[in-house]
């Protein structure tokens, strides 16, 4: 037994140093074998794409020449996304004329020697009465075919085209479909008077929303884009309402004394945010819609206005001027747990959450100047996003997260820009001189 | 309840033994298939004649004839002393030892001149060779950090990938490849996937569009070598 003993601890010695070797070998191995490189950052921010000119399938001479008017309004959609460099025509190697939309015929290798990752070709056949459109994007690194897409519709329907396809190259690269179907609503003033009206992401199609010859203020829309609400002097008090944006007729759900200012919606559209002062000074309020039940969230002596609920419905970012000057804070969907988020800068208002839940985004005094901050929800990683000499206000997300709108005024001018969630990329959505005040992004068409 | 004990610990030295057997095996397969990395351009031979330099090697003859020196001086003077400390007056001594030592120092130059000649000559060449060698060396291991550093430019400068499409945390993904000879890139996998699929493209879309890479620098023997790209997010957002 005792030898046993001996032999088998000498073994598990053994055992023990042999595998010492073995790992010692090991990281000899790792170590000497193979070389790892790091590399931190991409050179270029955006996709490289090429869009050649449309073939026309057609016979007739007389028929529209659309061929250009495709690649070049692709090519305007996909430079809204900021997620893309369009190379120009100028650079490309192959004769256009010769070589049809379909994969024969490609030379990939002439599109990678120009700096291209991806390509886009299309044609289209216009009859008189339909137009059939044909798209493909190729990957030209691979050499195939990535996605591929016909549509048939009326001549009318060939900007909707072009922006389904758009939305389906970001859908293919980036993973989401972008948001060239939204509309942005916001506050145009006229005088004493002003109405929302609502506008495309792509800047077209201007449309007026409420007409109440009032002033008129804050709209917000509902989870589903049916609905849109909004505060109007139409009665003198401001009154909160709802309204479909296919109707005329819009309902008053909230008249009490004092100010009715709505916040969000929440995500199943039956409750919504209000700001109210009708027990004195401005408080927070959840509106039941369906029975109009309020319940109060904020109890304090100070002025808490711009509630907004995180994409998880669970928290409510908001601004009081509690500690003095107004500040960004954060509370639980039930009111408590309140937590101040801002700290930076003597006034920080308008708090909109990203609906990818990262960050949330508002306008802070910088140098007598409001300018766009985003930050994450414990307050981490602060960015100021504008920096320039006008004033910024009231950003609102798109609804993939990835694009802030907002009101800018400034040198005589009004204007609503979008951008890229990170600053860059800004691009004017509308422009006036009498006023355009308090976008809000709308849902994606369900 | 020993019962127990002794069988547990049999079944554990089976298992331990089962466990060494395998991974033995598999390291050995490991280390010696000629489809895996080879490390032998980074075990070159370089690394042997990195430790003797020029001048550590002369300060290595000069330490050694100053130590043949006085041994050399040791020994007789301990002869001579040993022998005739008891004898010879004090005075002797003196005399004695400086002629022995002279006689010894002469002799012993003599021999040191000697060896220095053979030493010299046979070692000029090992020395020169070493020299050359640790230029190489340094030569070498500056041309591969100049090498991964323009494979690292390459790529890159042909990494495309707009911000905000990333998810929140930071990624890494890592790809391995082959470089041949000529500069072709060969056998592309991913040893680490980011987990997001668009930057992952972007990623492999970098090297496909950075390659083919300058030829391999002429010293490496092999005719490939392996490295790991390791693309992050981290200074990206």
């Amino acid at each position: 037994m005792h030898n046993d003993r001996i032999s088998r601890c000498f073994l598990k010695l053994i055992v023990c140093s042999v595998y010492i070797l073995l790992i010692l070998l090991c990281a000899d191995f790792s170590a000497y074998g193979k070389v790892y490189i790091d590399i931190n950052s991409p050179a270029f921010q955006k996709f490289p794409i090429a869009i050649t000119d449309f073939k026309r399938a057609g016979e007739e001479s007389r028929q529209l020449d659309l061929s250009i008017w495709f690649s070049d309004n692709l090519a305007k959609y996909l430079n809204m996304t900021g997620f893309f460099n369009i190379i120009s025509k100028n650079a490309f190697l192959e004769n256009q004329k010769q070589t049809g939309s379909t994969a024969e015929g490609i030379r990939f290798a002439d599109w990678t020697a120009i700096g291209a990752e991806y390509l886009v070709k299309g044609s289209y056949l216009y009859s008189g009465k339909e137009l059939v459109t044909e798209f493909r994007l190729y990957d030209v690194i691979k050499g195939e075919v990535i996605t591929a897409k016909r549509y048939t519709g009326t001549i009318e329907d060939k900007s909707e085209m072009v922006r389904k396809f758009a939305g389906e190259i970001l859908y293919a690269l980036t993973g989401d479909k972008g948001v060239f179907d939204t509309k942005i609503a916001f506050v145009l003033k006229k005088g004493q008077t002003s109405s929302i009206y609502a506008i495309n992401f792509d800047g077209t199609d201007l449309a007026r929303v409420t007409n109440h010859q009032s002033l008129t203020l804050s709209p917000r829309w509902s989870p589903d884009g049916k609905y849109i609400s909004f505060t109007s002097y139409k009665d003198g008090n401001p009154d909160l309402y709802i309204k479909a944006i296919n109707s005329a007729k819009a309902e008053k759900v909230a008249g009490f004394e004092g100010i009715n200012l709505s916040g969000s919606w929440s995500n199943d559209g039956k409750k919504l945010l209000l700001t109210l002062s009708k027990d004195g000074n401005e408080n927070l309020y959840i509106m039941d819609l369906n029975n109009r039940n309020l319940k109060r969230l904020t109890k304090n002596f100070a002025i808490d206005v711009s509630p907004t609920w995180s994409p998880d419905n669970r928290k409510i970012a908001f601004v009081s001027n509690r500690s003095g000057s107004p500040q960004i804070y954060i509370m639980d969907a039930d009111g408590n747990n309140v937590k101040r988020l801002t700290y930076d800068g003597n006034y920080n208002t308008s708090p909109s959450w990203s609906p990818r839940g990262d960050r949330i985004a508002y306008e802070g005094l910088i140098n007598s100047r409001f300018q766009i901050f985003s930050v994450n929800e414990d307050g981490g990683n602060p960015l100021q996003l504008t920096f320039d000499n006008m004033n910024h206000e009231s950003s609102s997300w798109s609804p993939d997260g990835r694009y802030l709108v907002f009101s800018s005024r400034g040198n005589g001018k009004h204007r609503i820009y979008v951008m890229n969630a990170n600053g860059s990329n800004m691009r004017i959505l509308y422009e006036n001189v009498s006023g355009c005040i308090s976008p809000s992004w709308s849902p994606r068409k369900k | 309840m020993i019962q127990e004990q002794d069988g547990n610990d049999i079944s554990f030295n089976r298992m331990i033994f089962i466990s060494l057997l395998i991974h033995t095996i598999v390291l050995t397969i490991i280390f010696f298939s000629p489809s895996l990395p080879s490390p032998s351009w980074t075990f070159g031979p370089v690394y042997s004649v990195n430790l003797i330099g020029s001048s550590e090697f002369l300060q290595a003859q000069k330490a050694a004839t100053a130590f043949s020196r006085s041994i050399s001086e040791t020994i007789p003077n301990d002869h001579s002393s040993v022998l005739k400390k008891r004898i010879d007056t004090i005075s002797s001594v003196p005399i004695k030892r400086i002629d022995v030592k002279k006689k010894q120092s002469s002799n012993v130059d003599r021999a040191i001149d000697d060896i220095r000649k053979k030493v010299g000559s046979s070692a000029s060449a090992p020395n020169s060779q070493a020299q050359s060698d640790r230029m190489d060396n340094a030569e070498s291991g500056g041309e591969m950090n100049a090498y991964y550093t323009s494979i690292w430019s390459r790529i890159k400068g042909k990494w495309a990938l707009p911000q905000g499409i990333l998810p929140k945390a930071n990624i890494e993904a890592i790809i391995q490849a082959r470089i041949l000879k000529n500069g072709a890139v060969a056998d592309m996998s991913f040893e680490k996937h980011s987990g997001n699929r668009y930057f992952d493209e972007s990623a492999m879309k970098a090297i496909k569009k950075a390659s083919p890479f300058p030829p391999l620098p002429q010293w490496i023997k092999d005719n490939s070598i392996a490295v790991g790209i390791r693309f992050h997010s981290s200074e990206f957002r």
